[in-house]
């Protein structure tokens, strides 16, 4: 594992998330050691283990019923045309 | 009004006894926080509409309608923790101005049984950290001794229930932060087991280990808290249809017999030895009322820390992925594009620790790194979780301290991440087994709180307020106030 100042970069990437300048230098420094904490687990023998299993979920039945009110939702809207989230262009 | 001493039985019993009404009670409380909240900061904002549903219980007392169960009781309530209609920040700048459109289960069914919420209260952003210094807004302090931390990332509510700014409080633990905080300012909290109370319209923090609770001033107070929030709800599919114990059978409380466990690895290193002496002390407590001290071991419970720091930050990182700029909260449109939206707004909205926990949580589960992290993770879990179901065929409960240090200097763990992840020590293992766990006042270090935490098995938290309680009966810690003026 390299988690170098390129590896950071990366995962900012992923993460669609800037890092900023005045951040980077303690993120280039604490980030490999916390990862080596935690990699401590995998001295851990598993083989045998089973991921956790899932909290059984309980599911409702499939009934249309009325949701959130989605002029409330619409007015949280940062920038909004009609009935839509305004976004700038894809590409 | 005289608010010191108050607990909720009290406060019926005033209501009914026309001793002071609940308009007089609400400004009283407000007045409090007006006097003190300069100095402690536990408060993100107060409601206004506080006083205008007091005078509605005011005029419902006096029309004889018959009392609900928290008639008239001022709550604090965590600011992740939806209210409809008023901010909810999650202590987050990517949400300052962020106005939620509906409100969480708990609260709606607080204020169904009659509680008054005054306002909301500090925590770390999202619920990172251990402090509440992590807040996007500003540091809480310890009403004990205001040089140091309330603990996190309930701090808010923690202190808030300390200072009589409030009676009682809701927070939300993932790792610890309503029991750590309760344990550095001596007030009581729960967290009930996974699934037990709704979450919906808790802002997710890491989904499979989250869940809210109440902490209160006395074991009584946040049992009858428990009691209303308790329960299925629809819209939280984790949520489970198992019995919520009937409170009352706990008043008087016998545990006699009683088996508690006494696990080595939660008074090893890294525990303070003054923390354990105080623990030994309180054991010898239970012994007097007649239960029996097992020593037991979970040999994996130190393994917690490393697996809930990658679990966590997994989790988060997906969580989080939907403050995006686009639909609501902060939205920095200087780029070019959609992607520049979502980079931009990320970058200014959220802060360092949280931009750490998303990156690691990136890691863990990127492609090459995801068996060795994540997947193994869920595999430690399994064990750890399968070792506590085990230990409890041998015991009912097992005692520990809740916390492995007492409250530390504001600023002392800021610059080092890993040693403010260590506060969490003796409180994710309940986390990461879904099992209900409690912290309680259980003496005092050169006037400093020390907590004990109490855990049992998937949703027996009756057997944990019984044995709370009983301890309550025959110490007074729990009475002790900081020294405020």
């Amino acid at each position: 594992m390299k988690l170098d100042a390129a590896m950071i970069d990366q995962l900012a990437r992923l993460a669609r998330m800037d890092i900023l300048d005045s951040e980077r230098p303690q993120f280039i420094e604490q980030l490999p050691r916390i990862m080596a904490y935690v990699g401590q687990l995998q001295s851990i023998k598993t083989e045998q283990i089973a991921p956790e299993r899932d909290h059984p979920a309980r599911l409702r039945d499939d009934l249309v019923e009325p949701s959130q009110s989605a002029a409330k939702i619409l007015a949280a809207a940062p920038e909004r045309s009609e009935d839509f989230w305004k976004v700038k262009a894809v590409m | 009004m005289d608010l010191r001493g108050l607990t909720i039985a009290k406060v019926r019993d005033g209501l009914t006894q026309k001793e002071f009404s609940c308009r007089e009670l609400v400004q009283g409380y407000l007045d409090r926080i007006v006097a003190t909240d300069q100095q402690l900061g536990a408060w993100l904002r107060a409601s206004d509409q506080a006083l205008t549903q007091a005078t509605a219980i005011d005029q419902r007392l006096a029309a004889g309608q018959p009392l609900r169960p928290l008639e008239g009781v001022p709550l604090a309530v965590k600011d992740n923790i939806m209210m409809a209609d008023q901010l909810t920040t999650a202590g987050s700048k990517i949400l300052e101005n962020y106005q939620a459109i509906y409100s969480a289960t708990a609260v709606n069914k607080l204020q169904a049984a009659g509680a008054i919420v005054l306002g909301k209260t500090n925590l770390d952003e999202f619920g990172m950290g251990a402090s509440t210094e992590n807040s996007g807004f500003h540091s809480t302090k310890n009403p004990w001794d205001q040089s140091l931390v309330p603990g996190g990332s309930s701090g808010g509510s923690a202190v808030a229930v300390a200072a009589d700014q409030c009676l009682a409080a809701l927070g939300s633990d993932t790792g610890g932060s309503i029991r750590q905080p309760a344990a550095f300012c001596n007030v009581v909290g729960l967290k009930p087991t996974y699934g037990r109370v709704s979450r919906y319209g808790l802002i997710a923090l890491a989904s499979s280990l989250d869940q809210i609770g109440p902490l209160g001033r006395t074991v009584d107070d946040v049992a009858t808290l428990f009691s209303v929030i308790a329960g299925p709800d629809d819209n939280d599919q984790t949520t489970r249809a198992e019995p919520v114990p009937d409170l009352n059978k706990f008043k008087t409380t016998a545990i006699k017999g009683l088996r508690i466990g006494w696990p080595k690895e939660y008074f090893g290193e890294g525990v303070d030895p003054t923390i354990v002496e105080v623990i030994e002390i309180a054991v010898k407590e239970f012994e007097k009322l007649g239960a029996k001290i097992v020593p037991v071991s979970l040999p994996h419970a130190p393994q917690g820390l490393p697996t809930y720091y990658i679990i966590l930050p997994a989790e988060a990182s997906s969580n989080l992925a939907r403050y995006d700029g686009i639909r609501y909260g902060l939205s920095v449109r200087d780029g070019r594009n959609l992607e520049d939206i979502y980079r931009h707004t990320r970058a200014r909205g959220f802060g360092a620790e949280v931009k750490r926990r998303i990156m690691v949580g990136t890691f863990s589960l990127s492609a090459g790194y995801a068996d060795a992290y994540y997947r193994q993770a869920g595999r430690v879990r399994a064990i750890i979780r399968e070792e506590f179901h085990q230990i409890f065929d041998q015991v009912d409960v097992l005692l520990t301290p809740t916390t492995p240090t007492l409250p530390f200097k504001l600023g002392a763990k800021t610059a080092d991440p890993l040693t403010m992840y260590a506060a969490d020590l003796l409180t994710v293992p309940a986390n990461l087994a879904n099992i209900p766990a409690i912290s309680l006042p259980a003496g005092f270090i050169n006037n400093l709180p020390v907590g004990m935490q109490l855990m049992a098995r998937e949703w027996d938290e009756a057997t944990l307020i019984k044995t709370a309680t009983a301890y309550q009966q025959v110490t007074n810690w729990h009475l002790r106030q900081p020294p405020l003026t």
